[in-house]
């Protein structure tokens, strides 16, 4: 009979609709929207941490909605003045309560789980990187949504008037906006870690810590029992006490949450570890891209075949994670090595599209091989004469002046024409010197990317490191 | 749900003389005192519950409801006093209830709005259907079980407010103001509906129309301010009265001659 009226509440409460509007309003937003989920190697539909962390970035939107929805649903008793009929009635009213949470809490699970679904099926064709560390992320989002949903519910049946949902709504989204994940926030860590939200993965090679799924899970369980609570017992003394699962469950989560970013979401070791070809020189991508290793290896050889004219020639070709642009400059550089980072915002933007072998080829031969030095200007951000040495270098490694420099590399084509005529003109002169003194020059910019110090343009047009 | 036991107590032979029996009752409504001080005894059949307004009647079925707890006196219903919560539980199983203020969920349908209610009076699983679409019948809801309650018009609203009191075949009925808004065809089908539960069941029917009383009521239970003016049939409400008193009717007569006796006796 409860499995009967729990369909009736299923079809006539808010649940269907809180369901559908949550899914929807996800939809919506990374469909609709282009954001920082579409971006790097921890795009939404790049990988199954990915999509559990960027699912749990949009409840920013859609957890206040759902607050706000459960404090409508909450008011019903009152709005339908059907307090005296069952106040006469014999069944506990925390069943009543329950069954009423509990159609909206499966609608709600039912929305998370069609979304993961719908992403679920685009990431498992784009990563070969396969481990359970979205499960715990995407348990505790519906956990927290199923715990805004109850607890609106509460406040909803508490004060049942027509202003408390917009009012709750309003409060729900300013408690998103205060614990929003910055690294300058002043709101410190362990209380930004309360927000449901979480700030979206970065790069595919970082992870949520268990410490982090714990904290909020005692935290949203609080709230939910508090949000239960209120909406059955009577009294002004028990619906004070009522608060206590809450103040409970920031307690414990105060003491389980870390303290620094770097602990909340650390690395993941099996996301870095690398995945190597050896039927040939070496190939290696991080276990988080261990589908493009055929990809990337095929260019990779090309490669290191047309750096092979240099003296002291890499040997090997390893993809590095992408720890974000401004690491890069930090990095162990060894000399026998081609780094690559797939996602290292100069020419290999993330994106399926741009992965051909030509153009990954090109990419690798940039700076003779080399990552930049500096976080690299964004395209049409003017001209840059650091970029400006790599292109030319990439452009002479990989067609020897056959093509103008920019030919192989539309998203530096934007950066206007005075840069494409300066690149050529630079490679024309390059190209006018003797063989050794070409080759010699070309060495120098890789020794420059290598250690970072002189001036590769420098290098490259005078031979030497000053201008 | 899971299957209930069925407690001896209900399976045994009533060991209840009377339904409802009140002694010395006292009813407070917010700070006012609504009824003071009420001796009571009804047993099965149709008993009207009149009254002017004000004089405590909804306070009286709230209490009787086990909405309100008396602030003093005795309350028995079925010879149990609705004190402790498990049995207070057990109570309100066998109590049907229509509020005067009837409050429903608009986006229910009929059935599924009887059915809910089913569910909050702890009627066994197997019960329920059958018992829900009897109770739909009764009141001549059938053709309209499966609109929504907010695409009915007021009477009939009132009539699936009757369906969820009797759902559960209630030892004990209270219908507060239950004929509001029903059409006069409605108000005589009502009527022979009241007949039909009062054959087995205590049915409370508080109204202040006094034709409605003395045509489906065998038993006429009159309070003013707090205080029971007059029980008896409706036989003695009219013979009460006399030419010269307020009214079209024997029976009006009669409330007005003993209304004015009551208040004169104070």
């Amino acid at each position: 009979m409860t499995g009967r009226v729990l369909h009736i509440e299923l079809r006539r409460s808010i649940a269907s609709w809180l369901g559908a509007i949550f899914l929807v309003l996800t939809l919506g937003l990374c469909y609709g929207l282009t954001g920082p989920w579409g971006k790097g190697s921890g795009a939404w539909l790049a990988q199954w941490a990915s999509l559990a962390q960027w699912q749990r970035y949009f409840l920013d939107f859609t957890w206040p909605a759902v607050f706000a929805l459960g404090a409508w649903q909450g008011s019903r008793q009152r709005r339908s003045t059907m307090d005296e009929l069952l106040s006469a009635t014999p069944r506990p009213a925390w069943q009543r309560a329950a069954v009423l949470a509990g159609a909206a809490a499966i609608t709600l699970t039912l929305a998370s789980l069609v979304f993961f679904a719908i992403g679920a099926v685009q990431v498992a064709r784009s990563t070969g990187y396969f481990t359970l560390g979205w499960l715990p992320t995407l348990l505790v989002g519906i956990l927290a949504v199923a715990a805004g949903v109850v607890a609106g519910m509460g406040i909803g049946h508490l004060l049942p008037y027509l202003v408390t949902p917009p009012l709750v709504g309003v409060l729900g989204f300013g408690l998103m906006i205060a614990a929003q994940w910055t690294p300058s926030s002043p709101v410190p860590v362990r209380v930004q870690l309360f927000s449901p939200v979480l700030p979206g993965a970065a790069t595919a090679f970082v992870t949520v810590a268990g410490s982090v799924h714990i904290g909020q899970a005692l935290l949203f369980a609080g709230l939910a029992a508090s949000g239960f609570l209120v909406s059955v017992v009577r009294g002004v003394r028990a619906r004070i006490a009522s608060v206590l699962p809450l103040a409970l469950g920031v307690a414990l989560a105060l003491a389980v949450l870390p303290g620094r970013p770097a602990t909340a979401y650390p690395a993941d070791p099996g996301a870095v570890a690398l995945v190597c070809d050896d039927h040939g020189p070496r190939v290696c991508v991080t276990r988080a891209h261990q589908n493009l290793l055929a990809t990337l290896a095929g260019p990779g050889r090309q490669a290191l075949a047309r750096l092979a004219v240099l003296p002291g020639a890499p040997t090997t070709v390893i993809e590095i994670p992408d720890s974000g642009s401004q690491y890069v400059s930090l990095l162990p550089r060894p000399g026998d090595t081609v780094q690559v980072d797939l996602n290292d915002h100069e020419t290999r933007y993330w994106g399926f599209s741009r992965l051909d072998p030509a153009t990954l080829e090109w990419s690798m031969l940039l700076g003779a091989g080399t990552e930049p030095c500096a976080t690299v200007l964004p395209p049409g951000a003017g001209p840059d004469a650091d970029l400006l040495a790599r292109v030319i270098a990439a452009s002479w490694l990989f067609d020897g002046g056959a093509r103008p420099v920019l030919a192989d590399d539309p998203a530096l084509a934007s950066r206007g024409p005075g840069f494409a005529q300066e690149a050529d003109a630079a490679e024309v002169a390059l190209l006018s010197l003797p063989r050794p003194e070409q080759v010699r020059r070309v060495a120098a910019v890789r020794q420059a990317g290598l250690t970072c110090q002189g001036d590769p343009l420098a290098l490259l047009t005078r031979g030497s490191a000053f201008r | 749900m899971a299957a209930r036991v069925v407690g001896a107590g209900e399976t045994a032979p009533a060991k209840y003389a009377w339904e409802i029996q009140a002694r010395g009752l006292r009813l407070r409504a917010g700070r006012r005192t609504a009824v003071r001080g009420v001796d009571l005894t009804l047993g099965r059949g149709v008993h009207g519950l009149l009254g002017p307004n004000g004089a405590g009647k909804t306070t009286l079925i709230r209490a009787l409801a086990t909405v309100l707890r008396p602030a003093a006196g005795e309350l028995e219903l079925f010879g149990e006093r609705p004190r402790e919560r498990a049995g207070l539980r057990g109570l309100r199983r066998r109590i049907g209830y229509l509020p005067q203020n009837f409050g429903f969920y608009r986006r229910f349908t009929v059935r599924e709005f009887v059915e809910y209610m089913a569910w909050l009076k702890e009627m066994p699983k197997g019960e329920v259907p059958g018992a829900v679409q009897r109770a739909i019948d009764r009141v001549g809801l059938a053709d309209r079980a499966d609109e929504k309650l907010k695409a009915l018009s007021g009477g009939m609203v009132r009539r699936a407010g009757i369906a969820q009191a009797i759902v559960n075949d209630p030892g004990i009925l209270l219908l507060d103001e239950p004929t509001a808004g029903l059409d006069p065809a409605q108000r005589m089908r009502f009527r022979e509906l009241l007949r039909e539960l009062g054959s087995d069941t205590c049915v409370v029917v508080s109204t202040h129309l006094v034709e409605d009383v003395a045509t489906a009521c065998g038993a006429v239970v009159l309070i003013d301010e707090g205080r029971l003016a007059f029980q008896g049939s409706p036989a003695d409400l009219a013979a009460a009265g006399t030419e010269t008193d307020l009214g079209d009717s024997p029976s009006e007569r009669g409330y007005s001659a003993l209304l004015a006796r009551h208040r004169e006796a104070k």
